[in-house]
């Protein structure tokens, strides 16, 4: 008898609650993992660039110019990975440029977030005319030519962080839209909803309380995808000269700074580069990681 | 069908109309236009004459509707800095930019669509891992930053090809590799999506039963079927690729019209940046029109919803 399986309405078996299942495959997810710990130390560089920083980035050292990579030959520990056309300490200006690369990247993920998830959540959840003002307004923005509109505002307004991460904002917040509209059309027909309706919760208590928290992963994938794509960019306007002004320290100014001497140090060039590629892919990884783990259905 | 064709017409032109009111205020928001016509150290006098010369003292509403009903006609204005009519200088260094698009959309979709198709195939294989890493990576590296190792390695250690101009087709090469790795890996992805979905329908599960072949499976039921979005998409990558082309050109000195936007925004030559965001938005409207109605021309399920 001791074999026997028991009776189903006996089973005292604990199904893992969705918490505990995404916690679970949190865990074993390799890729959420490593973009995890490589947004968590561009964070921290960010956060705590005075400290970490090995010698002052703004410090010119002429006769110091050029100076090799610690793997170089002639290479000193002073200056890990030499210095720049000016003398400066590339590593301490890599550094605080994760402070411009971090900023601008989260300020224009999370305000091109409210633009997009406002618009999208009111034309999801209202649907009708409104709705069409919203999708015709995402056609506009649509047509738009991204880069070229950065680049025209930012000579307007100047290329400080504040301006710079507005620009942004105003240039990212379709896919926000255009995702979180759909995502709230599906859950708008869900039973909650009606209930809520039926117990006279006002439209706004229904779209933040309600709609909101069921939405907010696919923000947040969103979210992420932004970022990376507005880091891209702000290196990209800040190559062009365009951008963050020099002498602060943006690791498209790097980039187009070491571009004079590319010839004969190309590690110069190279270097700012693969520290934008590897948080880009970091950030993505992430969340390709969250909608994995959030999502489970939504794999492949 | 008409009636889909006329709806649709109609939202295309209204885009385009508000883009156009959006590029003007850009171009008044870039501050006196009357004070940049008249230099630096001209007198108030000056700047008033031009102010009613060129017809800025008149209301905005007035300038706009002036401004509007020339480039209806093809008239732009002209460049603050050349005096060159705008249509002409936009028409001259359209050829550049229109070749550079093309032929990196053409680039991107001879190899994202194949691999695509062989990453859904043999999926969680080694060319799905690897194609899929390949996206990972196109979407993350700066283009400028790109374009500058493909500089390093192709034209200056290897010598194969040049890295500035825009004589030969080989000037194209290495633009054109740059480009395209802006738009692949969206094709990619796609397609793979599509075509995973495809595999999975009824329609294919058929076509398997009757003993075809895996070519014809693959290709003749799955992928066009699959194929749709990136119709689609391919035109709205078209469009992106014309109006992205800006870092591109100016890294590889290519004459284009994105290098025309960049240098007229140095510039402040507004009159020139606003007319380019004009057209460049103007052809996008176009291009996404012509692929709804194809889509719509195919597809029955589009056209009568």
């Amino acid at each position: 008898m001791s074999n026997a399986p028991a009776p189903l309405d006996n089973m005292d078996i604990a199904l893992p609650t969705p918490r505990q299942q995404s916690w679970a495959m949190a865990k074993r997810h390799l890729g959420l993992q490593i973009g995890l710990a490589i947004v968590l130390v561009a964070t921290f560089a960010a956060l705590f660039a005075p400290l970490l920083a090995p010698a002052d980035p703004y410090a010119q050292d002429l006769t110091a110019r050029l100076a090799p990579t610690i793997w170089q030959e002639g290479g000193t520990w002073a200056h890990i990975l030499g210095t720049d056309g000016f003398g400066r300490d590339v590593l301490s200006r890599l550094i605080y440029g994760t402070q411009v690369t971090m900023i601008v990247g989260f300020g224009a993920a999370v305000f091109s977030g409210l633009i997009g998830t406002t618009l999208g959540i009111i034309g999801g959840y209202l649907g009708g005319r409104v709705d069409a003002v919203i999708i015709f307004l995402i056609n506009v923005k649509l047509a738009m030519p991204g880069v070229l509109i950065a680049l025209s505002l930012v000579s307007i307004f100047g290329g400080s962080l504040l301006s710079i991460t507005l620009i942004l904002s105003l240039l990212f917040w379709d896919r926000f839209a255009v995702v979180t509209r759909t995502a709230t059309q599906q859950v708008r027909t869900r039973e909650f909803i009606a209930a809520a309706e039926c117990s006279g919760a006002s439209k706004s208590w229904i779209l933040l309380r309600e709609i909101l928290p069921n939405i907010a992963n696919q923000i947040i994938v969103i979210g992420s995808l932004e970022m990376a794509i507005a880091i891209l960019v702000e290196a990209a306007l800040s190559f062009l000269g365009l951008g963050i002004r020099p002498p602060m320290s943006s690791w498209g100014i790097l980039v187009s700074e070491a571009r004079d001497f590319m010839f004969y140090k190309p590690h110069l060039v190279l270097i700012p580069g693969l520290a934008i590629c590897i948080l880009v892919i970091g950030i993505n990884l992430l969340g390709d990681g969250i909608r994995d783990v959030t999502e489970p259905q939504g794999r492949n | 069908m008409w009636r889909y064709f006329a709806k649709r017409l109609g939202i295309a032109l209204l885009v385009v109309i508000t883009v156009s009111v959006i590029s003007f205020g850009l171009l008044r928001l870039s501050g006196d236009m009357a004070q940049s016509l008249a230099g630096e150290g001209a007198t108030a006098e000056q700047v008033t004459a031009i102010r009613q010369l060129y017809g800025l003292d008149r209301p905005l509403v007035v300038q706009y509707f002036d401004w509007a009903f020339d480039a209806v006609r093809g008239d732009l204005g002209q460049s603050l800095v050349s005096n060159q009519p705008v249509f002409e200088l936009i028409v001259s260094r359209m050829q550049v930019t229109i070749v550079l698009a093309v032929l990196s959309l053409a680039a991107a979709i001879a190899v994202a669509v194949p691999l695509g198709v062989f990453a859904a195939v043999y999926r969680n294989s080694w060319i799905d891992r690897a194609s899929l890493g390949m996206a990972v990576f196109g979407s993350a590296v700066p283009n400028f930053w790109f374009a500058l190792v493909l500089i390093y390695v192709f034209g200056v250690q290897l010598r194969w090809l040049p890295i500035s101009g825009s004589q030969s087709w080989e000037n194209f090469v290495l633009p054109t590799i740059t480009l395209s790795t802006m738009v692949m890996p969206q094709i990619m992805r796609l397609t793979r999506g599509g075509m995973i979905e495809a595999l999975d329908a009824e329609y294919v599960r058929m076509a398997w039963a009757k003993g075809l072949s895996p070519t014809v499976v693959f290709f003749k039921h799955a992928l066009p079927n699959a194929i749709l979005p990136v119709v689609t998409l391919s035109a709205v990558s078209l469009g992106f690729l014309l109006g992205g082309s800006v870092i591109v050109e100016s890294v590889f000195s290519l004459n284009g019209i994105g290098s025309l936007a960049y240098e007229s925004i140095r510039r402040a030559d507004f009159p020139v940046v606003q007319s380019i965001l004009f057209v460049l938005s103007f052809v996008y409207v176009l291009l996404t029109l012509v692929s709804d109605l194809i889509n719509a021309r195919i597809d029955p399920r589009i056209r009568l919803n």
